[in-house]
This record gives C-alpha cells, structure tokens and sequence, in this order.
C-alpha cells in the first residue's frame, strides 16, 4: 500500500480533527463530581436535577464514599481532587486548607449571604484570611431534654450550671436516671467538652497554645471538673455505652437529659416518633451562655479544577435562598444565612442566642489534627485523672504540632 | 538462546546450567504473578519507605527532614504503649489459639461420630469475615453479655467489658482467638494425617498411654506444623487491626490501640502520613526480626525432635 500524499494526508487529518472538535462542542457536557459525607443524599439529588434542568450542557456525578475522609485523602494524593466538596469545617478541613488544595473564597460574593461568625470560623481554623469554604449549613450542641419527664419532675429546663446539676440530683432523687452519656464511642466526649470549653475557656487558647503562652493545664482544668461532675449522674455502665445504644434508649424515656448535638435529634426520633424533646443552650456556667455553633456543611472547591465557570454556576444555584432553605429543611439544621434562627420546635430556645449573636465555633476545630483530644477525655471520664489528661494533652500538641512542621 | 550456548562454553555447575535451560513457559507462568506483586505492594512499600524521611501529611507539599521521624517515635508514648499492648496480645493470643488448635484437631482426627460435619463447624469462623464477626461480638458484649453476668452475680461481666480500659483486651482477645483457631486447626489436621498409624500400634504394643503417645509420637512427628502454626499466628496477631476496629476503636482512650491501628489512625485521620510511615517501617523490621527468630528457634527443636 503506496502512502497517500502529505498534503492529502494533513488535510484529511485537519478534517477528523474539526469533525471532532464540532462533535465534542455539540455534546459536550461539562461533568461535575460533588464529593459528600452520607447527609442529605435525596435533596443533593432533587436538587441537582433541577440544576442540570436550567443547564443543560452540565452534569453533577454525586459520588458519596465510604470512610469520606480517608478517601478524599487518596484522590488529594493522586491530584484528582473532586470539582466541589461538601464536607464539615473540622479538623480535618483545616488539614486539607492547609494543604493547600481548595479554592479561596474570601472575594466572593457569595459569602454576602453568610454570617460573619461562620466566615471567621472557617479563616480561623486555617488561621488567615483566606475563606477556603462556603459555609453551608451549621449545627449545634445542646442539652437534650425528655420534656415529659421534666414536667413530671416539676422542673423547667436548666438555664444555668447550678439549675443543671440540682435538676440532675431531683432526677436521681426521684428515683429516675438523670442523664444518657454514650463514652463507648469516644468522639461524644467532643460535643460534650465543646459545650463547656466555648463559655469558659478564650476563644484565642489555640493561638496561644501555640505560641507557648497558654496550657490545658492551667485552661481546661475548670471545664475537666465541670465533665467529671455531670458524668457522675450518668445511667449505668456510661463506658460500656454506644452512641447508637444510649440514643436509642434516650428516645425509650431512658433517662431525663443527653447531651449532644442537633445531628441525634432525628436519630431519637426515629427511635422514638412520639417522644417530646426540647433542647436548650448548654448550662455551662451560672451566667448568659453561648452555644457552640460549628459549620455542619461547607461546600469547598478544587483549586486546580478544568471547569472554574461551571462550579461557580452551580454554587451559585445551590446558594440561593430557595434552595438553602429545600435542603435545611431536609436535613433540620440551623441556617449560616445572615438573619436567620432555628426554625425547628425542638430549639426553639435556642432561637435567642442566635439572634443575639451569642453563638461561637465549637473550640476542638482550632486542635490540630492527631491530638485525638477525645481518646484523652474518654480515658479521663473513666479513672478521672485530671493530671493525666491535661499533662496529656498539653505534651501531645507540643508533639503533634512538631512532627508536622 | 546465546545465554545458554555461553552457559554450555563456560564450565558452569550442573545445577545452574539445569536453570538455565528451563522452559520459558514456567517463566512466563510466574510473570504476572510478579509483576502485580511489584506494583501493589513492593513499589507501594518503597514509596512508604521513602515518605518516612519526609514530613508529607498524607496531601500538599512535603520536606526531607532526614531521620527525625525516626527519633521522634522512639519517645513517642503512645507508639510505646501501642507496642506493648501488641506483644502482650500476640504473645497470649499465639499460645492459646496453638493449645487450642491442637487439642481440637486431635480430637477431630480420632474416630468419632459426625467427624465430618463437625470439622466444617469448626472451620465455619474462618470463612465469615472478620469485621461482620466483631460487629456481631461487639453487639452481644453490650447487650448479651452483661445480662448473663447480672444473673450469675457476676460484677465483672454485669457490664460492657468492651467499655472497661482494663478489661476490653480480653474481649478482643476472645474474638481474635475464637476466629483464627479455625486456620490453625486445618493445619494441625493436615499435619495430623501425616503420621503413620503403625507407630500408634507399635505405641500400644509397648504399653504407652495416651499421654505418652502424645508426648513422644505426634508432637515431634508434627514439629514443622507446629513451627508455621506458631509463626503465622505470631505474625497474624502482631499485625491485629479488624478486630479491633469492629470492637473497640482501640478505646477506652488508647488502651486497647494496637500498632497498625494507631498506624492507620494517625496516618490517615490525623494528618502524620511521613510519620506513620516511619513507624510502619519499623514495625516491618521488627516483624521480619520476630518471625526468623521464631522460625530459627523452632527449627532447631524440629531437628532435635
């Protein structure tokens, strides 16, 4: 077979291409991968169909791993990090932040929307002023409440740490358990650590702790006491507990109160349909209380992505107003948007500190990641050495904080 | 081709010219084997190798910092702790599932009733998965358990073992063992078969009890399967993780933390890739080290026996 002339050659070859070329541009559908936890799943679907409805020429692959963290991690490795991230403003975005992976959004319109308090959240975990994420739902700890079993007890839920712990001992006087500890699994101690630390330790202790001005030892000694004291009117058998055991028996009227976030709520309910809960602010000091209100959901972009116009499109579709509000009303969490309260019944007493302001970051975000703080105050609930933990935890941050620099 | 001329010129000894000549088929049988071998788990143990010089965080950009790693996990407590509680674990683990093994394949190589069936009963923990299993344990500790210890007035197990930092081990312990002794026995078995069964007569002939036929026919006639019974458990148990995952988390706090859980802890959750790595590292030489040590030893006894 004799070889067609170059020139032939070129032009048919120039042809194929533009034929191609016209034919990609015809069909082409921009794919987007939107990266998220196991929340919310359906309103992502429900939501992202409208989206590809107004758009045509994108499409949203909805990928929801398995392990999500640990699995982002192997695609950050491999430099194929996923259009858009949904993912929680903790530890282990302020890793990923870090590192350097995500878009900055601190001159984006969009954080307009957004209260102040979650923006300087996400720049305080990173600790810049760079926003690497767009806040989009929060949540937020409190104490849990059976408000049957209050009434019976002729109490009102507990404004102040006094009220709390005499709530607590009428509970047990009358024979009742007073509250639901679950330390078999030892992230609960978080929630339970962050409710007391955000009233009484500075909002700065990380900074300081790393700039060697500050110890556990010396400001987390108070709110050390204030845990073991309330462990001490837990049911039987705290350690021995899980979270989905001590939940599920919560919602059986298990105990008077528990201690957890909003993200238990549907867990109790779903135990429990008929169950009256009610949440109030943590009574973690005798004065006003803040209530610890972390960003649940931010939605973080790659850096490097080949489609910068279209994942602005879609944050841009997901942001609006109508369409926060279809997916906080699926998932019943509070709201980052500026002017906005729980609209929930069950926090309906916690509608005031958000309109007032009193809300902060749960504090354990600012720890690095490897401090585990939660297996230090799992093993500290259970021989309750104070000196163990907070030595504990002041060497390992030192060491963390090292070993990564 | 010209390999083997040259090797037929040159006065080679037999052997090697013997592989020389081998047929390139056995050769290319092997090669896939190999290379999947190399991509999946050589070259991914030099990469981890290479990282533990690093302080790469598991994403991002990274520096050589020499040998710091190294020295920094030599004072690291929890690494410590995490050591002990392997070996104690290994250690107790190894001796009961061997003890247990034995006596149960000696028993299941005896004429007796339904010896089929109850081999495949025997053998059933080893083919469920090890997670499902712990799950499954995890559950009964919680619930199950503590019932039967409130009947029996039994303080101890009257609540979730799994929940006590000074008894969660054994809860652990019971599962890793209760699931691995299957392996053990088959091979017990199959060295078991082995013997032949005119020694017993002989045995019984000369007036030796059963004790006696134990202690001087089957255990020296079975050494080497004791030998890698012992090795594979050793090294099994040295590496525990599912286990551990499916129970405890490696909770209370760090008590029950084995070294590839913390490994995998702190390598993948807590952002210290480079210095988990340096750690695995060292976990590798000190399992290599364990395991010829054991085989070297246990061989000399073989000879002996």
């Amino acid at each position: 077979m004799s070889k067609p002339h170059p020139t032939i050659r070129r032009t048919f070859l120039g042809l194929s291409l533009l034929l191609l070329g016209a034919a990609s541009s015809a069909s082409a559908v921009t794919e987007l991968e939107f990266y998220v936890g196991n929340k919310g799943i359906d309103t992502w679907k429900a939501l992202f169909a409208a989206f590809e409805k107004q758009n045509p020429d994108i499409k949203v692959n909805l990928v929801v791993p398995p392990d999500f963290v640990a699995v982002l991690k192997t695609r950050i490795v491999k430099n194929k990090l996923p259009d858009i991230v949904a993912m929680g403003g903790d530890t282990n975005f302020k890793g990923f932040a870090e590192g350097g992976v995500f878009k900055d959004y601190a001159a984006d319109p969009l954080l307009k929307s957004v209260k102040p308090i979650y923006i300087q959240q996400i720049q305080s975990i990173v600790g810049g002023k760079q926003v690497y994420g767009i806040p989009y739902t929060a949540n937020t700890i409190g104490l849990i409440y059976n408000a049957d079993k209050l009434k019976q007890l002729g109490l009102t839920p507990p404004k102040t740490y006094a009220q709390f712990i005499a709530a607590l001992k009428k509970a047990r006087a009358a024979g009742q358990t007073p509250l639901t500890l679950t330390l078999k699994d030892a992230w609960v101690t978080l929630p339970f650590m962050n409710a007391i630390a955000v009233n009484t330790v500075p909002a700065t202790f990380a900074a300081q702790k790393n700039a060697g001005k500050a110890t556990f030892k010396a400001a987390y000694s108070g709110v050390a006491d204030k845990m073991l004291e309330i462990a001490g009117y837990a049911q039987n058998d705290p350690a021995g507990t899980s979270f989905a055991d001590g939940t599920a028996a919560f919602a059986r009227g298990g105990s008077v109160f528990y201690i957890q976030g909003d993200w238990a709520l549907p867990d109790i309910l779903a135990a429990n349909p008929k169950i009256k809960l009610g949440m109030v602010p943590f009574p973690a000091t005798n004065g006003a209380n803040t209530v610890v209100s972390s960003v649940d959901l931010l939605l973080a972009s790659a850096k490097d992505t080949r489609h910068p116009a279209e994942v602005d499109k879609l944050l841009k579709f997901l942001t609006s107003k109508a369409n926060v509000t279809t997916y906080l009303r699926a998932v019943n969490a509070p709201s980052v948007q500026v002017g906005t309260v729980p609209t929930d019944p069950i926090l309906s007493a916690m509608k005031a500190p958000y309109s007032s302001g009193k809300i902060a970051g749960a504090p354990f975000n600012l720890f690095p990641p490897g401090l585990n703080a939660e297996t230090f105050f799992q093993a500290y609930l259970q021989d309750k050495n104070k000196a163990k933990l907070l030595d504990g935890l002041d060497k390992t941050w030192t060491d963390v904080v090292r070993r990564s620099n | 081709m010209s390999a083997i001329s040259r090797a037929e010129v040159s006065s080679t000894s037999p052997p090697l010219r013997r592989r020389r000549r081998g047929n390139p088929t056995y050769l290319l049988m092997a090669l896939p084997a190999v290379v999947l071998f190399f991509v999946f788990h050589t070259y991914p143990a030099i990469q981890g190798i290479l990282y533990s010089f690093t302080n790469f965080k598991g994403y991002g950009d990274f520096d050589f910092v020499g040998l710091r790693n190294y020295l920094q996990i030599f004072q690291d407590e929890r690494v410590l702790a995490a050591y002990r509680f392997t070996f104690g674990f290994a250690v107790l683990a190894t001796v009961l599932v061997n003890v247990i093994a034995l006596t149960v394949a000696i028993g299941l190589n005896s004429n007796i009733r339904f010896r089929n069936l109850l081999r495949a009963v025997y053998f059933l923990p080893n083919i469920l998965s090890v997670l499902i299993v712990g799950f499954i344990f995890n559950y009964l500790f919680a619930n199950l358990v503590p019932q039967i210890g409130q009947a029996l007035g039994v303080a101890g197990l009257s609540k979730n073992i799994l929940g006590d930092p000074g008894l969660a081990w054994t809860g652990i312990l019971f599962v890793a063992v209760w699931q691995a002794a299957a392996f053990n026995i088959i091979l017990y078995l199959a060295g078991l078969q082995t013997i032949p069964y005119d020694l017993y007569e002989s045995a019984d002939i000369d007036g030796a009890g059963p004790w006696q036929k134990f202690r001087n026919i089957t255990f020296p006639m079975i050494a080497a399967f004791f030998t890698i019974n012992m090795v594979l458990a050793m090294k099994g148990f040295l590496q525990v993780f599912d286990q551990i995952v499916a129970l405890t988390g490696g909770g209370p706090g760090t008590s029950t933390e084995s070294v590839s859980l913390l490994i995998y802890k702190g390598g993948f959750d807590g952002g210290q890739f480079a210095y988990q790595s340096a750690n695995a590292v060292i976990f590798l030489i000190v399992l290599v080290v364990v395991s010829l040590a054991q085989t070297r030893f246990l061989q000399r006894r073989e000879v002996e026996a």
